[in-house]
């Protein structure tokens, strides 16, 4: 039997846009818990080092793959499929060895390539239908199996036609289709929203998180498009030269212990004693270009959030000063890309 | 448009073993492939000539029947080589004798009562196969078989074996058929099929929806290779399997089953040993390109120029061989027998191919030529196989 909720996720399409911060309806009440785990994981063709020392446990939200051109986002992403054999290291998808199970992980996985591919000659519903099968689905129920995906990817009529006359986004869709035809445990999405409309690009990324909240399925979502990323992922990881930069949860990525204070109506002499009695050891107070102050937590064993609050209110109130804004400020995360890639690359945000 | 969408939902099904995924790959291919009017109409023009040889067959059996023409044929025969003795004996001269000589003993000289320098005996033989040839219902088998496949009914008719005649002329005859007209109808067939079915992978790279699925390189393969095989048993192994069908059905008695049982068998063996090396000679040219175009101008190029250079190349032999005092004689219009050519059989894939279907039929000689050819098919097979192999992986490393 289905639970309440997932019936209505079925029928109300706004479902699909819940909050991700609700813990309550996280990863379809699965666990989280390690689906790949990479170890020093290496790649070298003739004289190139594609991937060095890749190391990374990956869960199973949505985690998105970060990278430059020649990163080896895809490279990483062949070697989980077993499409091309490390030089080095060794890892473990879903419990399954990814030089040995090859045929068992992919299986289990759901996969959509970067390219523009397509089988030549056959319809979109025969496209997934015959992808079902490689799952080992039975014609007729890879049909059926079919016409349901196809709908839930929204593709309509345009399914009877032949999927060489289709346009990039309904080939994005048709691909989506395929790789979640059979139900797979882990979704590995490369550039899944290329070619797509900025409507449909929101459709399809819902339909992601979807998946992975009602559903459990883990989510491994390789781009560019930093916003695709801030929208649907949970753990980023950032890869540049072949090298792991930064892996971590989108969250603590962004959140860097930095607080947002502007007030109303100050004069120069109480600005400065308010900044007077905002500097405490442990924190550290900036003026921004814009005239608010920010508090950077230099020592968080000291500095709570509660107590940095009850700073601010009782400056405030010995100033008489009045604060318009108190708030966490955040770092964009097109800032923490260029960081962790060494600034040598530029995102296409 | 969906009735009711619900969605997307779990699916937890029964699915199939890894083995068989192939099998979509296959059907597919085969439905795209039967799209194609062309191909529709070609697979029917291809059954045509069954009419003319399951005529034939009757022909014969109701011969067989009779019975008259091969009592005389054999008569006549035994008649001859007594003649022939008798002159032999007259001129103090001993066959047996002959025989029984020595290995390295000089030879006495032989009576050469032919102008054309040909020995009695093949005299004779030519002698009888016009002799058949003349016959209304017997002609056209004489001349459908040519070349070699004449000696062996001879032996067979002079011998009076019913059962051996038998065998050797439904074997020749299943074996001609296979080779002849459905070998033609499966070059073009194969031409028109097989050049886009790895190309157009390679140009859309579908390769990618493929491996990124549990289906292996060799399934891949298999799938695709299936596709052809199928195609080449549906106008060779099919067609063949009916015709000895209809054959044993019309016969007045089981004495045609008794004697040819195991053609049946026979038929599919040869049959995979066409369309085996073929299927992937077709899919490796179709695997080193994107473009299907110049994957079908290799196909034809490969068949055509292989069938041509072996004819001259066979031709040179026999005028050199006649040159030099060969007993062989030297006629340019005259088909041309397999074992003839001096070992130049490897340059054309059709003739090597069909020499080894008439060793799979049992009708053939296990000479120099058969056991080049029967080296060169498995590899051309196994280059093809290595080559497809090797294009596959590239294409998915890049």
């Amino acid at each position: 039997m289905q639970s309440a909720s997932a019936t209505r996720a079925k029928l109300d399409p706004q479902f699909y846009s819940k909050s991700k911060n609700d813990p309550s309806n996280e990863n379809g009440g699965a666990p989280v818990q390690t689906v790949i785990d990479l170890r020093s994981l290496g790649k070298r063709i003739k004289s190139k080092q594609i991937l060095s020392d890749v190391t990374l446990q990956i869960s199973n939200r949505v985690t998105g793959l970060l990278g430059p051109n020649g990163a080896g986002k895809s490279t990483l992403i062949k070697i989980l499929l077993g499409l091309v054999r490390p030089t080095a290291g060794s890892g473990r998808l879903m419990d399954l060895d990814i030089l040995r199970d090859k045929l068992k992980i992919r299986q289990l996985v759901g996969y959509t390539p970067e390219d523009d591919c397509y089988i030549d000659g056959l319809t979109g519903i025969e496209m997934v239908q015959m992808s079902g099968q490689f799952f080992g689905l039975p014609g007729r129920e890879a049909l059926r199996r079919a016409h349901e995906v196809l709908d839930f990817c929204g593709i309509k009529q345009e399914r009877y036609r032949e999927i060489s006359g289709y346009s990039t986004g309904m080939r994005q869709q048709v691909k989506f289709a395929s790789a979640i035809v059979h139900n797979p445990q882990f979704l590995i999405l490369d550039e899944p929203t290329t070619g797509l409309d900025p409507e449909e690009r929101e459709r399809l990324l819902r339909r992601v998180r979807f998946l992975n909240r009602q559903f459990g399925m883990g989510v491994m979502l390789s781009t560019h498009i930093l916003p695709d990323v801030q929208l649907v992922c949970d753990d980023v990881i950032v890869l540049a030269e072949g090298r792991v930069r930064a892996h971590q949860s989108l969250a603590s990525l962004q959140n860097v212990n930095r607080w947002r204070l502007q007030i109303l109506e100050v004069n120069s002499n109480i600005s400065n004693a308010f900044t007077q009695s905002l500097r405490q050891p442990g924190l550290r107070v900036e003026i921004a270009i814009d005239g608010s102050w920010e508090l950077i937590v230099e020592d968080e064993s000291r500095w709570s959030k509660d107590r940095v609050a009850e700073l601010v209110w009782r400056a405030a109130g010995t100033m008489g000063a009045t604060i318009s804004c108190f708030s966490p400020a955040q770092e964009s995360l097109e800032a923490i890309f260029l960081k962790a890639i060494g600034g040598t690359n530029h995102a296409h945000s | 448009m969906p009735i009711h969408d619900v969605g997307y939902r779990r699916w937890q099904g029964t699915q199939s073993g890894f083995g068989t995924r192939w099998i979509a790959i296959t059907n597919k291919g085969f439905e795209i492939a039967f799209r194609s009017q062309w191909v529709r109409r070609m697979m029917f023009l291809a059954w045509l000539p069954a009419i003319y040889f399951g005529a034939a067959l009757f022909f014969f059996e109701r011969t067989f029947e009779n019975r008259e023409i091969f009592n005389a044929v054999a008569e006549l025969n035994q008649a001859a080589e007594m003649a022939e003795r008798g002159v032999h004996a007259a001129q103090g001269f001993d066959d047996d004798d002959d025989e029984a000589r020595p290995p390295g003993a000089p030879a006495r000289p032989r009576i050469d009562l032919g102008p054309e320098g040909l020995d009695t005996e093949q005299k004779r033989r030519n002698a009888t196969m016009r002799m058949l040839s003349r016959t209304p219902l017997l002609g056209g088998l004489v001349a459908l078989l040519g070349g070699s496949g004449s000696e062996e009914v001879f032996d067979a008719i002079v011998s009076q074996d019913d059962t051996k005649l038998r065998r050797v002329v439904w074997s020749w005859f299943i074996l001609k058929f296979i080779t002849t007209p459905q070998g033609f109808a499966l070059l073009l067939l194969i031409g028109w099929v097989a050049p886009p079915m790895i190309a157009k992978d390679l140009r859309t790279k579908a390769f990618l929806l493929y491996f990124s699925r549990p289906l292996s390189k060799f399934s891949y393969i298999l799938g695709k290779l299936m596709v052809l095989v199928v195609m080449c048993s549906m106008i060779t192994t099919l067609p063949a399997l009916i015709l000895y069908g209809c054959g044993i059905a019309l016969s007045p008695n089981l004495t045609p089953l008794y004697a040819t049982w195991d053609l049946p068998l026979r038929i599919i063996v040869v049959g995979l040993m066409h369309s085996i090396p073929a299927s992937l000679l077709a899919l490796m040219l179709s695997a080193i390109t994107t473009e299907s175009r110049y994957a079908m101008f290799g196909w034809y190029a490969t068949w055509t120029l292989g069938f041509v250079t072996w004819r001259i190349l066979s031709l040179a032999y026999l005028s050199q061989n006649q040159d030099e005092g060969g007993d062989v004689p030297f006629d340019p219009l005259a088909p041309l027998a397999l074992e003839d050519g001096g070992g130049w059989i490897y340059v054309s894939l059709y003739d090597s191919i069909s020499l080894v279907q008439s060793l799979g039929m049992g009708v053939g000689d296990f000479n120099l030529q058969a056991q080049l050819a029967c080296v060169m098919l498995p590899l051309v097979s196994l280059s093809c196989f290595a080559i497809i192999w090797r294009q596959l992986s590239r294409a998915t490393l890049g």
